[in-house]
């Protein structure tokens, strides 16, 4: 952005804006609640992270929702149980996420491709039996509640409207980061990388560590989301931290392009309207059970989505913004950048 | 002891369901490259319609003939209209992909059977035998038996036809193969094929044991491929005798130690494999498939 | 070459929104016709009195879900055929929380968001206690189908909350009265490893403590194990002189088969109301035969005498579910009950402001459901007692009254 301190202003504050007016809008359509728009928020700050690792990183980890877990039960558990300030408690959620991602990273990185997914999956399970198993601490399988609303001074998320726009600011703040991050040198070098690992080493970049640190961040990402989302519901269980939240977040983050910070936000809001637009009108076409159609949905969106906008939503778009300048002459045709499948070698 | 044969009667069983489910992917994976994410769904769909034909009343054994033509159909559509557009893309997009299959297969399966599980009787009917003082059920035998005819099977083709030694030859080197004439697209499909119709016959003799229900996929599958990993991804013998090593160590964990464990147990065995020991602890068998 | 893909893309997608379509319409074996009004009575006419039911239609609860949802739809075409609720047609507004916690609290705002007066479900434990908050802030009446106490107790912090399931305890209480006449002092038990199975597990720990019993061996098992057989055999090797499986389809069939075909026990073998209906039969085969079951009458409604108090009731429940749904199922009747329980409540108030309802509610005296006789209270939410559940067990296929 070439503008002045008032160009990223006017950017995020538009941003934010966007966010306040999709409460109006959530309350025009019929079958969109602010509770909806609440899920849409937190799953876009935690598939954030995922598409940090996923879109620059060049891993796919298909066991996010386990940091998403790491946040919620570390809030859940440090506010009910010894009274911990909830920004304190998320702050322990987050750096417990970092730390466990950075050992996982330690660990699993060393595989590659479909063998570092199904380590990801493994491990997602394996924390999912863990936290089901350990009754003492986290409740087990009837999970724990007694989570207190979270209050910053005088202001209380005790309601919808105020735990979404919490969250679409976190959000924001989220999106923030991340684009400076990629903006700055370390973040160079992580694009560098994920055009091509070869070359990225070859100019003196720590693959390794550079590799390990965007998977803790994302874990930091999905953590923050999950200590929200454990003071909106106020109850954490297993349930919602298992393998199909993990699909939920590879969706988003696939569906709304891993290329761009922007694709997590896009996909969310199409995951949210997907399936609260379905849930309100296959059932007017056709009668029987309502929630089998959103597993279907997210699979042929996934596969739709790969076959034809491989950039997701957010890829999309910029693919049309871009042909639309050529079109109007402002830019030069550009020669597309090699991307990971064109370098990759069988 | 006695308690440690029953649990090795119930283990192996399961396991050898594992096994050919694993088979599956080592054979997909050394052909193309790819880790079938759905593979496991292969045998949830030849289990479900295999069902549904004998609740219509279609006699045993073309209904699970039919069903295990479906799961290798399956497998088919897989290659053709999934895998292959994308075969130029990234990995990271095929893992996608095939995750996608899977949940599009799960939803699927849950519209057009619903929720509950079903099942039909066991292949013979009759008292479980006794072995050296632990009981194993008929359908057991069968599965094993089945399993062992499947592993036979499976060794006369990549050893004597010239299909199978081609797909091997692509395993072993697939730029080789190529220029030896081999079509990768065309291995691929029968790859794929073959995974799902071996999935698929785990599926139907599964079923008096386990019960078929919309959301076995995954379980299954994850076991499987952790056969397979347990075998070194390099040998479908590999992942046989994988799975029937997996398959009793969940039995005896949840006999000996707690039965929370048996879930955890393939996962973390998947999980410590792929850390400590890529190359699968039956490394050994390497460059031939037999 | 895009050209293609696309057609076949199109042709995939198509033939997936065919196929699921034609499932979809076929899934419902019984899409209601409506059935004329009874004689007699007036058609309801005006504001339709919405009820919300927070159903896990998928997901891991799904089996009881199904049962939920068809209970009530049945349910609201008979009383609107009936005249409705104060000459006030009824309104279901069904939604599926997916058996997933944070969907259930989600849907729970939703719900009262669209102006219901009283809501029926979540149907577990985990979902009810994820959306407490969302209930209680809700200040509606919610009938809950979960098993866990404490979705009703303590009812201090419990106000607007109500259950209409047997609690663990009162099903372990009609298990061991059984036990005590045949003179059965030591068990094993079997529980699945999720909160169903803990309070069932819970409850049986304090039988011990009260000396009511021995458990000598306890072993669980995942939801979706394929084999109990290795925790069986630990069990039968502490001789017990009974065993008790403490779990929903398919974990209660897969117990039974794996201990009469692989093991083939020869101690009687309990099971809690839980193990399904036909489901069970379904699914256990040829290895059903004499279990045993603890379960409210509903299973065995044709056999139940006239004498019962409750015999008009399943008397109607049991004809009208049978005829629509071809099978009984055992977890129907709770949320059939939750609506009658409603129904009368706004009747005695005479309104459906939350507070009369909730009222009413307590102060309904004796209410005869399928389930069983209902006196709830300030105290108690639930109102059941354990003499209102029976012994069932399985002869050629079909299930008999034991007592």
């Amino acid at each position: 952005m070439g503008l002045r301190w008032w160009g990223p202003l006017a950017l995020w504050g538009g941003v934010f804006g966007i966010g306040v007016l999709l409460v109006p809008l959530a309350d025009a359509l019929p079958f969109l609640t602010r509770a909806n728009l609440v899920v849409l928020a937190l799953h876009a700050i935690a598939a954030m992270g995922l598409t940090l690792v996923m879109g620059f990183a060049g891993q796919v980890s298909l066991g996010h929702a386990a940091f998403y877990g790491v946040g919620a039960y570390t809030t859940a558990l440090l506010t009910s149980k010894a009274e911990w300030h909830p920004l304190l408690a998320m702050a322990a959620g987050a750096v417990m996420a970092a730390v466990l991602a950075a050992l996982l990273g330690r660990i699993v990185f060393r595989l590659r491709g479909h063998f570092l997914a199904m380590a990801t999956l493994a491990f997602g399970l394996v924390f999912y039996v863990v936290v089901r198993s350990w009754d003492s601490l986290t409740g087990g399988n009837q999970g724990t509640g007694g989570i207190p609303d979270l209050a910053l001074g005088r202001l209380r998320f005790d309601t919808d409207t105020s735990m979404y726009l919490l969250a679409w600011g976190v959000l924001v703040a989220g999106l923030i980061a991340a684009r400076n991050l990629l903006a700055s040198r370390p973040g160079r070098a992580l694009v560098a990388m994920g055009a091509s690992e070869v070359a990225a080493a070859s100019t003196g970049i720590d693959v390794a560590r550079t590799k390990m640190v965007v998977f803790a961040l994302g874990a930091v990402y999905a953590s923050l989301a999950g200590s929200l989302y454990a003071h909106y519901v106020k109850y954490v269980s297993p349930e919602s931290f298992g393998l199909l939240p993990s699909l939920r977040f590879l969706v988003i983050s696939t569906v709304g392009g891993i290329e761009s910070v922007w694709g997590a936000p896009l996909g969310s809001a199409v995951v949210v309207l997907l399936t609260e637009g379905m849930r309100e009108l296959i059932p007017k076409f056709v009668s029987g059970a309502t929630g089998s159609y959103e597993i279907l949905a997210y699979g042929v969106a996934l596969v739709l989505v790969l076959l034809f906008l491989p950039r997701g939503l957010a890829g999309g778009i910029a693919a049309l913004t871009q042909r639309g300048a050529e079109w109007l002459g402002a830019r030069q045709r550009r020669a597309p950048v090699p991307t990971l499948e064109e370098v990759e070698l069988r | 002891m006695s308690e440690f044969l029953q649990f090795v009667a119930s283990g192996i069983g399961q396991g050898a369901i594992y096994g050919l489910v694993g088979v599956g992917f080592v054979i997909v994976y050394n052909v193309t490259g790819i880790i079938n994410f759905a593979q496991g769904h292969y045998l949830m769909l030849s289990a479900l319609t295999a069902v549904s034909l004998r609740e219509a009343g279609v006699p045993a054994v073309p209904a699970l003939l039919v069903a295990m033509v479906a799961a290798a159909l399956a497998g088919l559509v897989t290659d053709r209209l999934v895998i292959n557009p994308a075969r130029r893309h990234s990995t990271l997009t095929l893992i996608i992909l095939t995750v996608g299959l899977a949940i599009a297969l799960e939803g699927l399966a849950l519209l057009i059977w619903g929720v509950n599980p079903r099942r039909y009787a066991p292949f013979t009917a009759g008292p479980p035998l006794e072995i050296g003082g632990a009981a194993v059920s008929r359908q057991t035998l069968w599965v094993l038996g089945v399993t062992l005819a499947l592993a036979l099977a499976l060794w006369w083709f990549f050893q004597r036809t010239v299909v199978g030694k081609a797909m091997q030859a692509c395993a072993m080197n697939r730029e080789a193969a190529r220029l030896q004439a081999i079509n990768p697209a065309q291995m691929s499909l029968y790859a794929f094929t073959m995974a799902a119709a071996v999935a698929g016959v785990a599926g139907v003799v599964l079923v008096p044991i386990t019960s078929a229900y919309y959301d076995m996929g995954v379980p299954f599958g994850l076991k499987g491929f952790t056969a397979a990993v347990i075998g070194g991804l390099v040998s479908p013998f590999g992942a046989l005798a994988g799975g029937l090593l997996l398959g009793i160590a969940e039995a005896v964990a949840v006999g000996y130690v707690s039965s929370a464990m048996a879930e955890g147990v393939a996962f973390a065995v998947l999980a410590l494999m792929l850390i400590l020991r890529p190359e699968g602890l039956l490394a050994r068998v390497r460059t031939r498939w037999a | 070459m895009m050209k293609v893909t696309w057609l076949r893309a199109i042709a995939l997608a198509a033939a997936i929104v065919f196929l699921s379509a034609c499932a979809g319409a076929e899934e419902a074996p019984g899409t209601p016709t409506p059935r004329p009004p009874t004689p007699g009575a007036r058609q309801p006419t005006g504001e339709p009195i919405r009820i919300g039911v927070n159903i896990e239609q998928s997901g891991p609860a799904s089996v009881q879900g199904e049962a939920y949802v068809r209970a009530a739809t049945l349910w609201q075409e008979k009383v609107n055929r009936e005249g409705g609720i104060l000459g006030r047609p009824v309104e279901l507004i069904v939604v599926d929380n997916k058996s997933d916690p944070t969907e259930a609290a989600v849907l729970t705002r939703r719900l009262v968001q669209q102006g219901v007066v009283a809501i029926v479900g979540p149907g577990t434990s985990p979902t009810t206690l994820a959306a407490m908050d969302a209930i209680l802030e809700s200040k509606i009446p919610v009938f809950s189908m979960g098993s866990a106490d404490s979705i009703v107790i303590p009812v201090e912090e419990r106000p607007n909350v109500f259950k209409t399931p047997f609690h663990a305890s009162q099903n372990v209480e009609a298990i061991l009265a059984d036990m005590k006449g045949r003179g059965i002092q030591r068990v094993g038990l079997l529980t699945v490893n999720n909160s169903y199975g803990e309070s069932g597990l819970a409850a049986w720990r304090e039988a011990e403590k009260r000396g009511e019993v021995q458990i000598v061996a306890a072993e669980k098992f995942e939801a979706n194990a394929t084999d109990v057989t290795p925790q069986l055999t630990n069990i039968m090797r502490a001789n017990p002189q009974a065993v008790v499986v403490w779990a929903i389809p398919p974990g209660a069939p897969l117990a039974r088969r794996n201990a009469v075909e692989n093991l083939r026990i020869n101690v009687p073998m309990y099971h809690d109301a839980g193990a399904g209906a036909e489901l069970f039969l379904r699914l256990a085969g040829q290895a059903a035969e004499g279990a045993y079951m603890i379960h409210p009458k509903t299973l065995v409604w044709d056999q139940i005498p006239p004498t019962d108090r409750q015999y008009q009731v399943l008397q109607e429940f049991g004809r009208l579910y049978t005829q629509r749904y071809g099978e009984m199922s055992g977890f129907a009747s709770y949320v059939w009950d939750a609506l009658g329980l409603l129904k009368a409540a706004i009747e005695k108030a005479g309104s459906t402001d939350p507070q009369a309802i909730i009222r009413a509610l307590e102060n309904l005296g004796e209410y005869v459901g399928a389930t069983g006789v209902y006196r709830m209270s300030p105290q108690d939410h639930l109102g059941l007692r354990a003499e209102d559940l029976v012994l069932v067990t399985i002869q050629g296929g079909k299930w008999r009254l034991v007592r």
